[in-house]
């Protein structure tokens, strides 16, 4: 450790506390790859820090890089905010994590294939199966299915939170349709855009080979038969929230980007409209829940999907990624199941641990979590973004009665998990650099084989103390470098 | 290219070259009328909005309104609808077009929009027809500057010129019915004046007077807004350039079948004779022709593979206040 | 028994129609109870027809038509021998209630154990179950006996009483229903007790003296799995064992799931459906003869736009 003034200037309101934090090994001790950052910290005026901060928010405004934000009266658009503070993670961190989701996504790949046809790991006892059928996201047109290469995930955003000993654990995975890549990638330009400098002595592993290597994923698993495959991202529309994302990432694949409305399926093929006829669609990056892809086969009120859609793709004649019905398999329930889904498919340890889960349908653990509500973390099961869960220590004693009236009502519906002092990382503010709890969301290709992207979208809780990073609930983002060795 | 897309890029463009026009023509109109006997505002409000297709929403407003009404009751509502309609339009497309062309048209119909600005243009038509007319040249400009010459530029040029043509033609008929023939050689100053400002609803004043000399004589008016090859601002140059981006479509989607124009057309052009009813004749036939240009694009296109009943109609976009 | 069914659906819609797509679950089943000599389907408009397995096991033929067209006629014809009635026995041994237990657990038929769209949980279920004074008797068959024998005395047949979109509440308060709702209110109570069930849809051809029954429709029975006799039918809206008189064509958790056709389109809207029926004994009359349509059902009232339900 270098040794430094104790906490001051532009680090006098840093705070230290239980949590890991990713710069400071304590008061005034820099972690080793930290120190260029550092360097520059201490010798660059605040005032300068906040130019550069504010021309990073600046580019962000200009490209349009927005999200919508629901739950308000109209959809307000917002550019996600950002903190020009680059997090770090050295090569033998990232090795880790990057065995350990190609581990986890291989045996959740095998679990749904498993789930959808022979269903071993029911009969092993080891996962009850009534878990499964009861999950909303569990399809039962899918069971028999062939889907090509066993390939169900394609694009995986696994959570990870960094724990007070420094371990990274995973802490939900996203595997139905994980968005927030084009912020990695916009986070990313706009550093280098703003503040080039920053790079210098270090070797940061670049992340622009992501729209390259998920085309390259999604023309691996074209139908059978396919030669020189047609690839579409289908997305609901103008008003949903991830809509920039959409745009973005097909206009890096150079692929069309497609509604519901643009496609018909005519004797079991997908088509498009175009000026030139009806051209054969074979595989469809879909950024549409499964309940709204056809109404033929789901809900048939959607005017977001395509009707056969879901028979051209039992037949085999379309590929749809991510598979329908992975739902299955993020249920934060089955979450807490996936290391002995690692240990049953793969007979290996879980290279990346779970953070502890209570399942609230048992009646053990359900009388403890309501009997420690004020301490824990309650999330439902099906739900994304951070919505209806309850933070023990943040919440009031109604809020508390209020989830304690929805976990007795539905208990299947719910989870608990300790409050995790998520690590802290660096970031700006007013008057100097303060700590701020973050999480990281790699993000994971798999074709034929598995990609992980080095580096990811680093979260922050903007406020203070706060523990919440998502997006839609007021967190912002980082840019992050995964270190060459 | 997804035929949404050109759909889009297509009306997007035909909507703000329309919304330009109205903003132009009805302009040009308000000077027309200034001091001018009631009789003779009745009459060439009228022929305005015949020209403006716009005479069947008319019939069914209250007539007691004065030439002010129409300024502000039916060129605002009416060009406010068609840069809504546009804006929807580059909304749904909106990674096909730069930035700037989004603010232009987003901008200007926030502004349409707003009570305060439509209460100050009720007062002041004309900075209201600037406000549009600015807001129409420079989307033109970004357009120009910022898009590569693909598919979609294609579409967004004849979104261009079938509507400048058809505006123009519609014009031309509607002055050649009543203008044309003066009785005697001898024209009023009041005549001239009309063709003035035909000249200048076509945007063509300058034009005029640099191709074809000071002097205003009818026939070499509408032969020059009708046939001269260069002036940007005649029917024959809108169809020269339909003709040629509807051969370069056709060249890059080689699976549908080309779109020519009608022959013979361009021949007649050239070799009209000032003569007014052949005029209005040929100026009939062009406007066919681009309605039929029109129809063929979407059928091969666009619609090709739809049979429903067509969306809403594209008509002109007259509100019934 | 041999059977020959001809069975024609005729859509007819108010404005032009395009893009239709169209499953049809009107293939007969092989399953113990009967065998397949052989099945066609036509259409007119002609389209291309693809087959799959859906998730409950049925047989579904699947096509499009995408050009405008302002009827659409389905036609199926097969030929089928129906088994002997299968004997059960006078009841099963208690522990049954045990197995099936076991099995709920497990997660086994869990689509049969559990609520459904059209088969909801409800406070009416209860009510009719308590008015009948209905307990859980001593084994699962003597109680699915009870269950169809009750239920046929406490609803009244009434044909054209309820569509095929009548909440489950509606028949039970109104107490009459059809053969879809006769089904529907065992399943309901069934599952109550903890008695897998499904839906079964197919044809009924009673005893007749003709040859052939024409202006027939479509009926619905039950099946509940039992352990040791696995899937037993039972109809009640005949209080019958179901026997060789009874064709079987699709199952589901309820109608929902078992609809002779499902379809979506552009344009119509959807008008008048006419469904025709024809069973004969043995292997029938090659040529259909004339088809005469009974009156048509008038399309479900408000149908989502661009969805044509089934009869």
């Amino acid at each position: 450790m270098i040794e430094h003034e104790p906490a001051s200037g532009i680090f006098a309101g840093y705070a230290f506390g239980q949590a890991y934090d990713e710069m400071f090994a304590g008061a005034g001790r820099h972690r080793p790859h930290y120190a260029g950052i550092h360097e520059r910290l201490c010798e660059l005026p605040i005032e300068l820090w906040r130019e550069r901060q504010r021309a990073a928010d600046m580019a962000f405004v200009t490209q349009g890089i927005t999200f919508t934000v629901y739950g308000q009266a109209e959809g307000v658009e917002r550019i996600f905010p950002f903190d020009l503070l680059p997090r770090l993670i050295t090569a033998a961190e990232w090795a880790t994590i990057e065995r350990g989701l190609v581990q986890r996504i291989t045996a959740l790949n095998l679990f749904l294939r498993d789930v959808y046809h022979d269903g071993r790991i029911f009969q092993a006892g080891l996962v009850p199966r009534t878990l499964i059928r009861q999950c909303r996201h569990f399809r039962p047109e899918m069971v028999g299915v062939q889907v090509p290469h066993g390939c169900y995930l394609t694009v995986v955003g696994t959570d990870l939170v960094r724990g007070p000993d420094g371990r990274f654990l995973v802490l939900e995975d996203n595997l139905r349709v994980p968005s927030g890549v084009s912020y990695m990638l916009a986070n990313r330009q706009i550093v280098k855009q703003v503040y080039p400098q920053l790079f210098e002595r270090y070797h940061v592993r670049s992340i622009d080979q992501y729209p390259r290597t998920l085309l390259a994923h999604l023309r691996e698993i074209a139908p059978e038969g396919c030669t020189d495959a047609k690839v579409v991202v289908l997305t609901p529309g103008v008003f949903n929230s991830a809509y920039y994302e959409h745009t973005f990432l097909a206009h890096e694949m150079a692929i069309d980007l497609v509604e519901g409305r643009d496609l018909l399926v005519h004797d079991n093929t997908v088509y498009a409209h175009t000026t030139g006829g009806l051209e054969r669609v074979d595989v469809i990056y879909r950024r549409v829940d499964d309940d709204y892809l056809d109404p033929l086969t789901f809900q048939n009120d959607s005017t977001l999907g395509v009707a056969g859609l879901f028979n051209a793709y039992r037949a085999g004649r379309v590929t749809i990624a991510n598979a329908v019905g992975t739902g299955v398999a993020d249920d934060k329930a089955v979450y807490a199941y996936v290391p002995a889904i690692i240990r049953f498919y793969l007979s290996e340890d879980p290279i990346l641990d779970n953070v502890e889960t209570y399942l609230l349908d048992d009646p053990r653990q359900r009388a403890f979590v309501l009997e420690h509500l004020a301490e824990l973390v309650v999330k439902p099961v099906g739900e994304s973004g951070g919505y209806g869960m309850l933070v023990g220590p943040h919440s009031t004693a109604a809020q508390q009665q209020e989830m304690r009236d929805r976990i007795l009502a539905h208990p299947r519906n719910y989870i608990a998990q300790p409050t995790l002092a998520l690590s802290t990382a660096p970031c700006l503010v007013q008057d100097g650099v303060e700590a701020r709890h973050v999480d990281l969301r790699p993000y994971v290709l798999c074709g034929r084989s598995i990609t992980v992207v080095p580096g990811g979208l680093t979260r922050v809780a903007l406020q203070r103390g706060s523990l919440v990073v998502n997006s839609s609930q007021g967190g912002g983002s980082k840019d992050t470098w995964v270190l060459g060795a | 290219m997804l035929s949404r897309v050109a759909d889009n890029l297509y009306w997007m463009r035909r909507y703000i070259e329309r919304a330009d026009h109205i903003a132009r023509v009805v302009g040009v109109n308000v000077d027309l009328v200034f001091d001018r006997a009631p009789a003779d505002v009745a009459r060439l409000w009228g022929r305005l909005l015949s020209a403006l297709c716009a005479a069947p929403a008319w019939a069914r407003v209250d007539r007691g309104g004065s030439g002010e009404a129409l300024t502000d009751l039916m060129s605002i509502d009416a060009v406010a609808s068609c840069f809504a309609a546009a804006r929807e339009n580059a909304r749904q497309i909106r990674q096909h077009i730069s930035g700037d062309m989004w603010e232009h048209v987003n901008g200007v119909h926030l502004a349409l929009n707003d009570p305060a600005r439509r209460a100050a243009w009720a007062e002041q038509p004309h900075e209201y027809f600037r406000t549009v007319r600015e807001a129409a040249a420079l989307f033109d400009a970004a357009l120009n500057a910022g898009l590569a010459r693909d598919e979609g530029w294609l579409f967004l040029q004849l979104g261009l010129f079938l509507e400048r043509a058809g505006g123009t033609a519609r014009l031309l008929t509607c002055q050649i019915r009543e203008v044309w023939p003066a009785v005697g050689s001898e024209h009023g100053l009041d005549e001239q004046l009309e063709w003035i400002c035909l000249l200048r609803a076509c945007d063509a004043l300058d034009l005029y007077r640099r191709r074809s000399g000071a002097e205003l004589q009818q026939d070499r008016i509408l032969r020059f807004l009708i046939a001269d090859p260069l002036s940007p601002r005649s029917l024959r140059y809108a169809l020269d350039h339909t003709s040629r981006a509807l051969a370069v479509l056709a060249a890059r989607v080689p699976d549908q079948p080309p779109i020519v124009l009608a022959s013979g057309l361009t021949a007649a052009i050239d070799s009209a004779q000032a003569e007014g009813s052949d005029l209005a004749a040929l100026v009939s036939a062009i406007e066919a022709e681009c309605e039929r240009i029109h129809r063929t694009l979407y059928e091969t296109y666009i619609d090709h593979r739809r049979w429903a009943a067509p969306v809403a109609p594209r008509e002109a976009p007259w509100t019934t206040p | 028994m041999d059977y020959t069914v001809t069975h024609v659906t005729r859509f007819q819609y108010q404005g032009p129609v395009h893009e239709s797509l169209m499953e049809v679950r009107l293939g007969p089943r092989e399953d113990g109870c009967q065998t397949v000599q052989s099945f066609d389907l036509s259409t007119t408009p002609a389209a291309t027809v693809f087959r799959f397995v859906d998730a409950f096991g049925n047989d579904v033929h699947q096509f499009d038509i995408l050009p405008p067209h302002q009827q659409l006629i389905i036609q199926t014809r097969m030929q089928v021998r129906t088994s002997p009635t299968r004997a059960l026995p006078e009841r099963l041994d208690p522990s049954a209630w045990g197995a099936l237990e076991r099995l709920h657990a497990d997660g086994q038929l869990w689509d049969y154990f559990e609520p459904s769209p059209r088969v909801p949980v409800s406070l009416a279920v209860a009510a009719f179950v308590e008015a009948y004074g209905l307990v859980r008797a001593s084994d699962p068959l003597t109680c699915f006996r009870r269950i169809v024998a009750v239920v046929y005395g406490g609803l009244v047949y009434a044909p054209a009483s309820t569509t095929v979109d009548t909440p489950l509440d509606s028949v039970l308060q109104m107490r009459r229903g059809v053969c879809q709702d006769f089904a529907h209110v065992t399943l309901a109570v069934a599952r109550a007790f903890g008695i897998p069930c499904r839906y079964v849809s197919g044809y009924f051809a009673p005893t007749v003296e003709q040859p052939v029954a024409q202006n027939l429709t479509s009926h619905a029975w039950v099946e509940a799995w039992l352990p040791g006799l696995e899937w037993t039918a039972l109809d009640p809206t005949h209080d019958i064992l179901v026997s060789e008189h009874h064709i079987s064509v699709a199952v589901g958790r309820d109608y929902g799931d078992a609809a002779p056709t499902r379809g979506v389109f552009r344009g119509g809207p959807a008008g008048p459906l006419s469904v025709l029926v024809r069973i004969e004994r043995g292997a029938g009359d090659a040529s259909t003869g004339e088809m005469l349509f009974p009156p048509p059902v008038a399309a479900s009232a408000a149908p989502p736009a661009g969805t044509s339900s089934g009869q």
